[in-house]
């Protein structure tokens, strides 16, 4: 469904993507991971035919640059921040945008379905960072499209509207829409996500299973301690392997791969060490534990695209 | 319904919902009914001036606001958009980039067309009814020339909101070329004429580098085309090529400086990333 082929693209001196290169098939629900100012927004950018680049892209066999409308309206979008004409009511801003995909009017279900309709007749300006979020959500999904590209859209919402953002993109993926989704936290999506795409600084070092990540997948833990039993936290700390320990002046940082963080917080608990803070991050993935795993594309024999 | 129309529409109704639209209606109306009282109380009578008198008073009024409100609201709109997102949002819809382009201009232009006849053609029913017709199809010319001149400054607006890097960096950009529309470029051909000795063919060639004076000459053609009232280019142009030759030219001229700006444009939004 999405073919992109040695895509490069350059901000001045800066190389924000270097020659990717993947295949999305129809119906996959596929992660595009990395940390921030990795390249993801550019890639998707660049698939919407936003950004010139050097390669190509096509969607559905549409060439994103030569053939931009066509490629664009298989496909829906939802920004890392969606902005929406702020004077437009949320029933007027579906209106808008079905119109411009050549449809009479907006379908108000979909406001509905995003839980919107008691805002039916708020103006965008009157919404929250999570409400823009969910209409920005039913703009896109209102085409009913074959793919749909979400750039952080958790960004803006809370965990109980994550949980149920990443179970409708599920969903959507189980009806066989193309559905890629670009992240930096990986604790959900990697659940359900059948593929992933991991960038670092512009390159793809990953392009393989979402489950085959395996230790990469890495969560911070960060104690917050009161000048007391430091001493004691970091031996305790150094005891787990695949830990990596960070001191700073009043805090301790525990990188560790994801499913561990528990078991590393009831040792701390057992030990009987009560540090004033603890903040545990939400996954993501570590690009040099990736290099290091031996699962990235710079270990592995690299493959040729098929003409 | 096509693209272009939704587009239009939209931005038609963005207008309105700000309520600017409403606003230089208002300010338009007010000017052209303070112009004619004020005519007519400098001649000792009461009442309202007639169509003739009240185009000529409000002809250099005219010259300095409509091409500010019309660069301002050109380079205001797209880096707006931009730097709010918005851009973003419609870049994303199955549209190519003219169509966003043309859409939005055709869309501004309609409401400061709505603008003008609402606000000019409200105050001229009011004079028509007060001291007749005569003089009501300049004062209609008149405010087609008006139109005119705001299509071809919003298309310098939206040439300079497309290169912009920000919306500030755009009205700082429109207000410079406004400033050197209006005020400096007189003064620029005044110093030209009695410093340099520039002759009338030069001065007519400078004249068509300046939309504001190519309004002005055609717009004093239409109302009194004497020499005197004229100046010299105007006279030279006349001389030369006759009345309907000058208007011609004229309206050529300001046709190009519509087209030309938009075009570059259009040729800037299509070549470079626009966000």
């Amino acid at each position: 469904m999405i073919s992109i082929r040695g895509v490069s693209k350059r901000f001045g001196k800066v190389a924000a993507i270097d020659g990717i290169t993947t295949e999305i098939a129809d119906g996959e629900f596929a992660l595009l991971l990395g940390s921030n100012g990795a390249g993801k927004t550019t890639l998707l950018r660049c698939i919407l035919g936003m950004h010139r680049f050097e390669g190509t892209i096509s969607v559905g066999g549409h060439d994103a640059a030569a053939d931009g409308r066509a490629a664009r309206a298989l496909v829906g979008y939802v920004p890392q921040r969606p902005a929406l004409p702020s004077d437009l009511t949320c029933t007027e801003v579906i209106d808008l945008f079905a119109r411009l995909r050549g449809r009479r009017h907006g379908d108000p279900a979909w406001l509905a379905r995003v839980g919107l309709e008691a805002s039916a007749g708020a103006p965008v300006r009157a919404l929250s960072g999570g409400m823009r979020q969910r209409l920005a959500l039913a703009v896109a999904l209102q085409a009913d499209p074959a793919v749909l590209l979400f750039d952080e859209p958790a960004a803006n919402l809370d965990v109980t509207a994550r949980r149920a953002l990443h179970r409708d993109l599920e969903e959507l993926a189980g009806r066989g829409r193309t559905v890629v989704l670009a992240t930096h936290l990986a604790a959900d999506p990697l659940r359900v996500a059948t593929r992933a795409l991991v960038l670092h600084r512009g390159r793809a070092i990953y392009d393989g299973p979402a489950s085959g990540l395996g230790a990469a997948v890495q969560q911070r833990v960060i104690f917050t301690l009161n000048g007391v039993g430091s001493g004691d936290l970091l031996p305790l700390l150094a005891r787990f392997p695949g830990v990596r320990v960070v001191e700073t002046p009043g805090t301790i940082t525990a990188t560790t791969p994801a499913g561990d963080a528990f078991g590393l917080l009831a040792a701390v608990a057992v030990a009987g060490l009560r540090p004033v803070e603890v903040h545990l991050e939400e996954p993501s993935v570590d690009p040099q534990r990736l290099i290091e795993s031996g699962a990235s594309l710079d270990a592995q024999p690299q493959k040729e695209p098929t003409p | 319904m096509t693209t272009m129309r939704v587009l239009i529409l939209h931005e038609l109704g963005e207008a309105i919902r700000n309520r600017w639209l409403l606003a230089y209606g208002v300010i338009f109306a007010v000017l052209a009914l303070g112009l004619s009282v004020i005519g007519l109380r400098t001649v000792g009578a009461v009442g309202l001036e007639g169509y003739g008198r009240t185009t000529a008073s409000l002809l250099n009024l005219c010259l300095g606001l409509v091409p500010l409100i019309a660069l301002l609201l050109g380079s205001v709109g797209l880096s707006g958009d931009r730097e709010a997102g918005v851009l973003e949002m419609f870049l994303a819809q199955p549209l190519n980039r003219m169509e966003l382009l043309l859409g939005r201009f055709v869309g501004a232009l309609a409401a400061i067309g709505l603008a003008t006849f609402l606000g000019f053609g409200l105050a001229g029913m009011l004079i028509g009814l007060a001291s007749g017709s005569s003089g009501g199809l300049q004062y209609l010319a008149f405010l087609g020339i008006a139109l005119l001149l705001a299509g071809v400054y919003l298309s310098i607006g939206t040439a300079i909101a497309v290169a912009a890097r920000s919306r500030m960096q755009g009205m700082a950009v429109a207000l410079a070329i406004w400033f050197a529309s209006v005020v400096v470029f007189d003064l620029v051909l005044i110093a030209a004429g009695a410093m340099a000795g520039a002759g009338a063919q030069v001065l007519a060639a400078a004249v068509l580098l300046n939309p504001v004076e190519i309004a002005r000459i055609l717009a004093l053609l239409l109302l009194d085309p004497s020499l005197e009232m004229l100046g010299p280019v105007g006279g030279f142009l006349v001389t030369r090529l006759g009345g309907p030759g000058t208007a011609g030219l004229l309206l050529g001229a300001l046709t190009a400086w519509l087209v030309a700006p938009l075009a570059l444009g259009l040729v800037f939004f299509e070549s470079r990333d626009p966000l």
